[in-house]
């Protein structure tokens, strides 16, 4: 296709994208660059002693749960460490109120927290609501699920079929009744999902022929297939 | 897209128009009457598959999509109506092209289908939309969808910026139970 | 059947709140003790001293009137002129923006109007990188395979306005382009029509 289109697809295999900034003023513009760099991505990088990683990486849990169209591994630790912070202060503000205006202002940030946190949680059941009949039969999903959400799963289930049942089911034929894991959605693995590279990561294959080179703030609209396992090493964040 | 529930993807299976120039058996009945062989009928996809299947018919490309159709869209595809030709146009030209195993006729339809994106996201992203609707009638139900969403996304880019987007929002489904009348 | 249905999309207001961690130099009015929040700590607070703080932090500090907001340094006119002019002179290419450059504006000249300089020549020319970049992203709509697509420099808006559209073009051109082999669709689709039948 075109080479003068602003993405980069297969056919084109100069990356265009790479290319220097223009070299008019190239002090100003390093200038500028320099300015930009805490702004070029979303996650802030640990040089300031003070930032608590934690709350970035439920960020980037919750975006890229959002993204996947399969369920991820839930994130155990880190949403029980960030539960009991969220206990601990509001504790301790139960007790030494302190400054209204300071309250205020911690209070605001509880919110955000819990708001991410309720964020996470229910894009995951929604997931788990929507492949209900195929998750409950799969060790492998069962597996990356806390333990309420695998007991919201058999509950869901149970009242899935018991709904089916008697709404529809129970007025078919015996042999058209069938209701198992191959009944209703299924996770659509090939689906398209766009990703950051976090860190270079070389070439990888993309067809049985091509490969493309994956470098560091490239971004990809790919299938979630070719992605998953850097997904799962870090290497990428989606969307 | 390939969602079980999908009702739109069991009606591309219902489309009324596949040829068949049978080598129609006894069992098969029209009016009462018995089907020669060779005689051309049209069934619903999902019939003549399975009759297709068991050899009892030789399937021919309906003619939307027939080799006169294909020469025009190779042509130009951006002013047809494929609305007319048949509302899931690439849904049952998919099934058609596996069903018949014409591996040509996916290729034709991918590419009119990019060509025709454009045209799509464009009309999308106008704020003007009144000259649209001659253009959406047009469109096959894949393309409508494509139009809908991207205006929805549009739209929602506009809203926020003219400030009236808010971060929690009441569930759709409380907001069907508020507007119906008690 | 499921009563929510999955979606990749964000709504603005949800992008608006994760951009609301970038960094933010404002420039206290009040005195405050250092505050030890659970994502970090910020502090103390001594005018007119500058501090960095989370844009949230920023915004909630300058709508009870206890900061003043100093505009980023791309924030400016200037800047924003020559991104424009960038824009044009380069059709094949975004230029680089900082990814959540729509969110933070938008907040920035919401609620610290009276911060930012000349920050109604801002707005427009915010809103002009916003259509070049729109128009050069539905042209680039021309370019979508089944096999992958790169986008440097998109920003977060960008994409999440193009992606349900990208996302469903990709996968319906997966569908169609059988010659692709083993990239087609697999089993599922087939798997379902024929445990429909048996549904009926």
């Amino acid at each position: 296709m075109a080479s003068d289109n602003v993405f980069v697809s297969p056919e084109d295999s100069v990356m265009t994208n790479l290319s220097p900034m223009d070299a008019v003023e190239p002090t100003v513009d390093e200038l500028l660059d320099g300015a930009l760099s805490p702004y070029l991505s979303d996650d802030q990088d640990g040089d300031s002693p003070f930032v608590n990683e934690d709350v970035t990486k439920l960020k980037h849990a919750w975006v890229n749960e959002k993204q996947a169209p399969d369920l991820l591994p839930y994130e155990t630790q880190l949403v029980e460490d960030l539960t009991e912070m969220l206990q601990f202060i509001e504790a301790l503000q139960g007790e030494d109120a302190g400054q209204p205006f300071t309250v205020m202002l911690y209070q605001t940030e509880v919110e955000r927290i819990k708001y991410l946190l309720r964020s996470y949680l229910r894009t995951r059941l929604q997931k788990v609501e929507r492949y209900a009949m195929f998750y409950s039969g799969s060790e492998e999903h069962l597996s990356r699920m806390s333990a309420g959400e695998q007991q919201y799963i058999h509950q869901y289930r149970g009242l899935f079929e018991t709904h089916m049942t008697r709404t529809c089911l129970d007025k078919l034929p015996e042999s058209l009744r069938a209701l198992d894991e191959t009944t209703g959605n299924i996770p659509w693995n090939d689906t398209a999902v766009v990703c950051r590279v976090q860190q270079d990561v070389g070439e990888i294959s993309v067809t049985e022929t091509e490969t493309v080179e994956m470098r560091r703030d490239n971004i990809f609209l790919m299938p979630y297939q070719t992605v998953e396992k850097l997904l799962q090493s870090d290497q990428v964040v989606l969307l | 897209m390939g969602d079980y529930y999908d009702i739109d993807d069991i009606l591309a299976d219902q489309q009324l128009n596949v040829d068949i120039p049978g080598l129609a058996t006894d069992e098969t009945r029209s009016n009462g009457d018995e089907l020669q062989a060779d005689t051309t009928i049209e069934l619903p996809l999902w019939m003549a598959e399975s009759l297709a299947a068991n050899d009892f018919v030789e399937l021919q490309l309906p003619r939307p999509y027939g080799s006169r159709m294909q020469r025009i869209l190779y042509a130009s595809c951006r002013n047809v109506n494929f609305h007319a030709l048949c509302p899931y146009f690439y849904k049952f030209g998919l099934k058609l092209s596996l069903a018949l195993d014409e591996p040509q006729l996916s290729e034709l339809l991918a590419d009119v289908y990019r060509q025709r994106l454009e045209l799509v996201l464009d009309a999308a992203q106008r704020s003007d939309a009144q000259n649209m609707v001659e253009f959406i009638s047009q469109l096959d139900e894949t393309e409508k969808q494509t139009y809908a969403i991207a205006k929805k996304s549009t739209q929602a880019v506009r809203q926020w910026q003219k400030g009236d987007a808010k971060l929690l929002q009441s569930a759709e489904i409380l907001t069907c139970f508020q507007s119906a009348p008690s | 059947m499921t009563s929510t249905k999955p979606t990749q999309q964000f709504t603005l207001p949800e992008l608006e709140f994760l951009a609301e961690d970038t960094p933010i130099t404002i420039i206290p009015t009040h005195r405050m003790d250092t505050l030890h929040f659970i994502s970090g700590s910020y502090g103390p607070f001594q005018p007119p001293a500058h501090i960095e703080v989370p844009l949230w932090l920023a915004r909630l500090l300058k709508t009870k009137r206890r900061c003043h907001i100093q505009a980023p340094t791309w924030l400016n006119c200037r800047f924003l002129e020559r991104k424009y002019d960038e824009e044009q002179r380069q059709p094949d290419r975004f230029s680089n923006l900082p990814y959540q450059y729509l969110e933070i504006a938008h907040v920035l000249v919401t609620c610290a109007e009276d911060d930012i300089p000349q920050s109604h020549t801002i707005k427009r020319l915010i809103q002009d990188l916003r259509e070049i970049r729109q128009s050069k992203a539905r042209a680039g709509l021309a370019a979508v395979n089944p096999v992958y697509l790169q986008m440097d420099h998109l920003g977060a808006v960008e994409l999440n306005e193009i992606r349900p559209v990208f996302c469903q073009a990709f996968n319906h051109l997966r569908k169609l382009e059988k010659d692709l082999g083993d990239y087609i669709v697999p089993s599922y689709e087939d798997t379902q029509s024929t445990t429909s039948y048996s549904n009926y």
